[in-house]
């Protein structure tokens, strides 16, 4: 079933809420792991997301313009012997759609956040 | 961290990286390969940082390798999709039929051997592992002399030496005629596969490298 234009799945709802609670503490930019272990963090689950489930949501996010990534520097990761990071940062327009989602799992990590506040 | 766990994990989640995005534009597969090969260093330090034991990232890491897999061959095939692959709706369900049919034999393939050596050494029979070790040599016989005859048409495309392709051919085939040997009967249905699989291998490789015009 073709999806409405526009609208979050799951995974996307995850990974921009991910994104805000990351900006709470400071932090723009964030690598797929990164973002993973932020969704694991958040809905307390024992798994970090598939790689698969990840990167395809990322490319696709991006695609639509939610989100926008640059890579890393390669002489910074040369210097710290590790290879090179793809950063993502939320847009504008991200934060518009994660506004707009009206899904269950919105509502569960709004709900979830007035708990814990 | 770099116990063998987790170097194994990493080994075998980055070779289905180079399986899934084979024949995919080369900057779509080196960004791929990238991104995950800075994923599971991410996973392996911090799991390092926190504690967490090299058997427990090393299946954390295979668990989501796995799990991902099933959208990793849907993500292959949406960028089949795209305009950008320059073939006719016909040829890109010929080379995303090729390429399940190549993705479904890996893992089976994987699975069978998995499945019969841990079998063998549950009930220690040692005898029957090496029988089937045999097998998996005579049986990956076919698909290694296939991607001889790929490796051959790109090294003669791109004016490199055939030598390493003519090798795997040779080996390949080796493993063709133990399989004869040993069970003659089976040559016919992995003979005529080849048959099959070599031409649409060389097909899809010339619309890869010269893609015909689109109306």
């Amino acid at each position: 079933m073709r999806r409405k234009k526009g609208s979050l799945i799951s995974v996307e709802i995850s990974i921009l809420a991910a994104f805000l609670d990351l900006k709470m503490r400071g932090i723009e930019d964030a690598h797929g792991f990164l973002i993973a272990k932020q969704i694991k963090d958040q809905q307390s689950a024992r798994m970090l997301t598939s790689h698969g489930t990840l990167y395809k949501a990322l490319g696709r996010m991006e695609k639509a313009g939610w989100l926008k990534s640059k890579w890393e520097d390669p002489v910074i990761a040369a210097e710290e012997s590790r290879p090179r990071r793809r950063f993502y940062s939320m847009t504008a327009e991200g934060q518009i759609a994660f506004d707009g989602a009206s899904t269950p799992q919105r509502n569960a990590r709004l709900t979830s956040k007035n708990t814990t506040s | 961290m770099n116990t063998w766990p987790v170097a194994l994990a990493g080994s075998l989640t980055r070779g289905w990286v180079r399986a899934y995005t084979m024949g995919l534009p080369a900057r779509i597969r080196a960004e791929r390969k990238e991104e995950i090969a800075s994923d599971l260093w991410e996973q392996a330090s911090a799991g390092g940082n926190e504690g967490e034991s090299a058997n427990a990232i090393a299946a954390h890491i295979f668990g989501r390798a796995v799990l991902g897999m099933p959208i990793d061959v849907a993500w292959h095939l949406g960028k089949l999709k795209r305009d950008d692959m320059q073939l006719s709706n016909n040829q890109k369900t010929i080379v995303g039929a090729f390429f399940v049919l190549r993705i479904a034999t890996l893992v089976f393939g994987v699975l069978l051997i998995i499945g019969g050596i841990t079998q063998d050494w549950l009930f220690n029979d040692m005898s029957n592992t090496i029988m089937d070790l045999m097998m998996v040599v005579f049986m990956v016989g076919p698909f290694v002399a296939v991607v001889g005859v790929y490796a051959w048409r790109r090294a003669d495309a791109e004016g490199r030496s055939t030598k390493n392709a003519r090798t795997l051919i040779v080996v390949g085939t080796l493993g063709i005629a133990g399989m004869a040997g040993f069970m003659w009967w089976t040559i016919v249905g992995p003979t005529i596969a080849i048959g099959i699989v070599a031409y649409w291998a060389n097909k899809i490789g010339q619309w890869r490298s010269d893609p015909p015009r689109l109306a």
